[in-house]
């Protein structure tokens, strides 16, 4: 079988006291460094540092003054370990600091996989009861989702149309699934207006709707209203609100 | 050298109320070759005016908002 010898290169058996999985036919760096192995069960591959395999095909340490790491493939999985100093050629406790598998990515402190991210732009529509106002030039929004998480922000103009009832803002990037969730208003430049007895903003998502509330409240704790009272045009210089997906 | 814009739906999701979750992208391609991809996307629920969507949303639409 050819090899390089002085034991930096090994293809399939050989008498190198280190070769590990690679027994089973293979390429190994046995100082731990690049690993590919085709064991009895599987394909693999590592990429460690300062850490090789003992007969078993464990890792083990190489130096105890030196933490050690690799990344993985691991039955259709890559993993990336971390290792604390320890004693020299002992078994290696890896620690998984990050893993990517067909659920996501998993961070070491987490439990659950994040398998989405997207950022994009949504178009604001503004409606006061069933009155659609014209939007003008300026109108945009944005958002991000990771995981379950959406965040939208965004400015609102409209220039036209004339409409009472429960105002919103249509045009969401996603339906809510979650928990009913708050967000705030930048400034209003003109065109909505406090009915008497309400003297701040918030935007509110219901779970289960594709549109954002405008709702004027009362700090003195005389309550809410879904009705403020919407002009023809105005600006509103900037929103946001995050809200969750099931 | 050429450079092409193409918009097109890419990814149509359904909620669990029927709710129809659109995502538009608009792809720059340099000589056949992808150079940037964004995305815009909107909410359809039932009842709203779908008139002027993508037909694969429509036909979704019209199945299942019944």
């Amino acid at each position: 079988m050819p090899l390089i010898t002085n034991s930096n290169i090994i293809a399939g058996a050989t008498n190198y006291s280190y070769v590990g999985p690679a027994q089973y036919g293979g390429v190994m760096f046995p100082r731990g460094q690049i690993l590919f192995s085709n064991t009895n069960t599987q394909n693999q591959l590592y990429l460690s540092s300062n850490a090789y395999t003992n007969a078993g095909g464990v890792f083990a340490y190489r130096n105890s003054s030196q933490p050690a790491t690799y990344i993985g493939q691991d039955n259709g999985g890559i993993s990336m370990g971390v290792a604390g100093n320890g004693t020299a050629d002992g078994v290696i406790s890896w620690t998984t600091a990050l893993s990517l598998s067909t659920n996501g990515v998993k961070f070491q402190n987490g439990a659950t996989s994040l398998n989405y991210y997207e950022e994009g732009s949504w178009t604001p529509q503004l409606y006061a009861g069933a009155t659609a106002f014209t939007m003008g030039g300026i109108n945009a929004g944005r958002y991000v989702r990771i995981g379950k998480q959406v965040t939208v922000n965004g400015h609102i103009q409209w220039s036209a149309g004339s409409g009472s009832g429960m105002v919103r803002i249509s045009g969401l990037p996603f339906a809510c699934t979650g928990v009913r969730s708050a967000g705030s208003i930048g400034a209003v430049s003109y065109g909505i207006s406090f009915n008497s007895g309400y003297n701040y903003w918030v935007l509110v998502i219901d779970p289960g709707a594709d549109f954002i509330y405008i709702i004027q409240g009362d700090s003195s704790g005389g309550g809410y209203s879904h009705t403020p009272p919407v002009g023809t045009s105005g600006i509103i210089y900037g929103f946001s609100i995050t809200y969750f997906l099931l | 050298m050429s450079l092409t814009e193409i918009t097109k739906v890419d990814q149509i999701e359904i909620t669990e109320n029927n709710q129809i979750q659109v995502r538009t992208a608009t792809i720059i391609l340099k000589d056949d070759v992808e150079l940037t991809r964004t995305f815009h996307r909107h909410v359809l629920s039932q009842g709203d005016d779908i008139t002027n969507e993508d037909s694969k949303v429509i036909a979704i639409a019209n199945a299942i908002w019944v």
